[in-house]
């Protein structure tokens, strides 16, 4: 981050890109109807919730490291289930789960961080179950329960070793917290190709200042957007909308 | 977490099966939920359940098996045919020899369809330890208030 000369110098916001529509077939952007109706995926199939939380009007945000069942906030992906045939649905490697507090990361992402428990982050052994209604293991809910200011940054983890504080929560205003990650753990992730999160940020928007300054802040990158199923499965011609 | 979560949350496909079948209830129904459990012999007992269903029952009525030795099915009655219904019911499987012990929950379309299956489970788990050898049947029927219960029991602090 800029306009710091204390360790956050080392980090960068962990912004993530969120799956926003998956459309199949001809889609008529001036027929509201038409274009619904060849969405096949949207953002909530890919916000997570506890599996236990299904059916309730409020889900709990925060985990506490017991292993859970999770599924989506819309569970069900009806026509996917029927067009993958047994496919397993691709999962994107970092999302987030319902009310943005807590982040989802597979687990080969998470081997890629240091977490002291002095970062107040609890990890909570994850099983998803996906649009298709198929169980995936190997995911890990991460929560932040400590939301840390500047100054006790400073005085809690500074002195950590770099590689035991990979993610850094910052307090951003009562509502809204930032994640940072350090940059050398962001360059292992960019190394495995993970194209779900952001590498390049403006002058702008890694400095710090700005960032504690600034209006509400939502940690996401983006919004990814494809034209057909397969696209999707393959990662490939994603529509980015940055908001 | 309740019983019946704990069922749905092992078992995707019958929570996505339930869920279709609710679905399509009106806020205005409120069925008997029943819950039969036969620990021996099982798929011979359901078998002979679900003809019995079908010749004295005059509409359509979906079984689900919750677990290897219960199965869930609903019937829209008043509380004196459900008895009828039930004592036939038991009385059929005894001439097999098949004990069965069976639980009876009417639904208040105030509360959720979900609830009412939980709280159906429970009382057949009661009915079970009170009569583990023996086939038994007991109601949990507001509209039959003579011998209603109540429900509080079935409210639990978390909730």
């Amino acid at each position: 981050m800029q306009g710091t000369d204390g360790i956050l110098a080392d980090y960068l916001p962990l912004q993530i890109f969120t799956i926003d529509d998956v459309y199949e077939g001809n889609v008529d952007e001036d027929n509201e109807d038409a274009e619904d109706d060849a969405r096949i995926l949207s953002r909530s199939n890919f916000e997570w919730i506890r599996y236990c939380d299904r059916r309730k009007s409020s889900q709990q945000q925060l985990f506490d490291g017991t292993a859970q069942q999770f599924c989506a906030t819309k569970r069900r992906a009806k026509t996917v289930t029927t067009l993958l045939d047994g496919e397993l649905l691709r999962l994107p490697q970092a999302s987030y789960c319902s009310g943005w507090s807590s982040v989802m990361l597979a687990n080969e992402l998470l081997q890629e961080l240091g977490l002291s428990a002095n970062l107040g982050i609890i990890q909570t052994p994850a099983t998803i179950v996906d649009g298709t209604q198929t169980k995936r293991e190997g995911y890990t809910a991460l929560s932040f329960h400590k939301r840390f200011t500047l100054e006790r940054v400073n005085q809690r983890i500074a002195k950590l070793p770099a590689e035991q504080r990979s993610l850094i929560c910052l307090q951003h205003d009562r509502h809204s917290n930032f994640v940072l990650i350090h940059k050398a753990a962001l360059e292992r992730w960019q190394a495995l190709g993970v194209t779900c999160v952001k590498y390049e940020f403006s002058q702008e928007q890694q400095n710090l200042t700005t960032m504690l300054t600034g209006d509400h802040y939502h940690g996401y990158a983006g919004e990814v957007s494809y034209n057909s199923l397969v696209d999707f499965q393959q990662n490939k011609d994603r529509r980015i909308w940055v908001g | 977490m309740g019983r019946l979560e704990l069922l749905l949350t092992e078992n995707i496909a019958l929570d996505n099966q339930l869920e279709d079948y609710f679905e399509v209830k009106d806020t205005y129904d409120d069925p008997l939920m029943m819950c039969l459990k036969a620990e021996q012999q099982p798929s011979q007992t359901f078998e002979l359940v679900s003809a019995f269903i079908s010749k004295n029952v005059d509409y359509a009525i979906e079984i689900f098996r919750l677990e290897n030795d219960v199965i869930f099915f609903e019937i829209l009655t008043d509380f004196k045919s459900i008895q009828s219904f039930s004592d036939r019911l038991l009385s059929e499987l005894s001439t097999q020899d098949l004990t069965v012990q069976l639980s009876v929950f009417r639904h208040n379309p105030l509360g959720s369809l979900w609830e009412t299956l939980d709280w159906s489970l429970q009382l057949l788990d009661e009915i079970v330890a009170n009569s583990p050898t023996k086939s038994a049947v007991d109601y949990n029927d507001f509209v039959g208030q003579d011998n209603w219960p109540g429900i509080d029991k079935y409210y639990t602090d978390d909730d």
